[in-house]
C-alpha cells in the first residue's frame, strides 16, 4: 500500500491512543513498517486483540489505511502478526463478521462498504472526525466482549 | 454487589473517539441511570439513534442495560468512565 505524508502524520497522531485502548484491554498494537525485515509497510497496523470472555483467546487484526482518516480501512483476520490472511480459523464468528469470505459486513471496513455502497451516504457512512482509527479498534474490541461466539472453524 | 452510597456525586466521563468535541464529563448522583447519562451525552455529541445504528454505553467492556443506576455500577467508588458505541443493528 501507498500512504501520502498527511496520511502518514495523522495516523501517527492517532496510534498513541489505539495502542494504549489495546494494552488495556490485553491486546497490542504493531505497525508494520517498525517489525523488522524487508517489505514493512507504513499503512499497516497488526491489531492483537482478545476477548474479555476468553482472555487465552488472541486475534489478529490486519488494518490497512489508503488515506486516513478519510477512507475506511481493509480488515482482514490473520493467524499472527503477519501471518496468513487465508485461515478461516483466524476469525472470530460474531455478527457481520465472515470467515469464509474474509470480510466484515459493517460500515466499519473497506470490503463492508464494497458490499453496501449505500452505506457511503446518511448515519453509515464513514466517520472522519475525532480518531477514526480509535473508533475501529473500539468497535472491533466492543463486538469481541458482547457479541463473541467463539473462533470460526 | 456494593450498595451505593447516596447523596454523594459521581463523576461520570464519556468518550466518543468520532466526535469533534471532547470526552463528556458530568456529576450524577447514584441513582441516576445509566439510561440519563446516555440521553444526555448523545444530546452532548449530536448523535441520534437511527434505522442503522442505536448508541450504548459501554463500562468496562460491557454494554450497559439504561435501568442500571449509576451507583450499583460503581458500588463506592466517586467516578465512571464510559465510552459511547455507536451500535450497528445491521450486517
Amino acid at each position: 500500500m501507498t500512504l501520502d505524508l498527511e496520511s502518514r502524520l495523522n495516523l501517527e497522531h492517532d496510534e498513541q491512543p489505539v495502542a494504549a485502548f489495546l494494552a488495556e484491554n490485553g491486546g497490542g498494537l504493531d505497525r508494520d513498517d517498525t517489525l523488522g525485515g524487508e517489505g514493512g509497510d507504513p499503512a499497516v497496523y497488526w491489531l492483537t486483540m482478545r476477548p474479555a470472555s476468553h482472555p487465552a483467546e488472541r486475534y489478529f487484526a490486519r488494518v490497512g489505511w489508503e488515506a486516513y482518516p478519510y477512507n475506511h480501512p481493509s480488515i482482514k483476520f490473520a493467524t499472527g502478526v503477519r501471518g496468513a490472511l487465508n485461515v478461516t480459523s483466524a476469525w472470530p464468528v460474531m455478527t457481520g463478521y465472515r470467515p469464509t469470505s474474509f470480510d466484515i459486513c459493517r460500515p466499519i471496513s473497506k470490503e463492508g462498504f464494497a458490499i453496501h455502497p449505500e452505506w457511503a451516504e446518511g448515519s453509515t457512512a464513514w466517520p472522519t472526525e475525532g480518531n477514526p482509527f480509535l473508533w475501529v479498534a473500539q468497535t472491533i474490541q466492543f463486538h469481541l466482549d458482547n457479541d463473541y461466539q467463539g473462533r470460526a472453524s | 454487589m456494593a450498595e451505593p452510597e447516596t447523596g454523594k456525586e459521581i463523576k461520570v466521563r464519556v468518550s466518543f473517539p468520532i466526535s469533534k468535541r471532547g470526552p463528556y464529563e458530568q456529576e450524577f448522583t447514584p441513582d441516576t441511570t445509566v439510561g440519563i447519562v446516555l440521553a444526555d451525552a448523545m444530546k452532548y455529541f449530536e448523535v441520534e439513534n437511527d434505522t442503522q445504528f442505536v448508541y450504548v454505553l459501554s463500562y468496562d467492556g460491557r454494554e450497559q442495560d439504561p435501568a442500571t443506576t449509576l451507583g450499583s455500577l460503581v458500588g463506592h467508588s466517586r467516578e465512571v468512565r464510559f465510552t459511547l458505541v455507536k451500535k450497528i443493528t445491521q450486517g
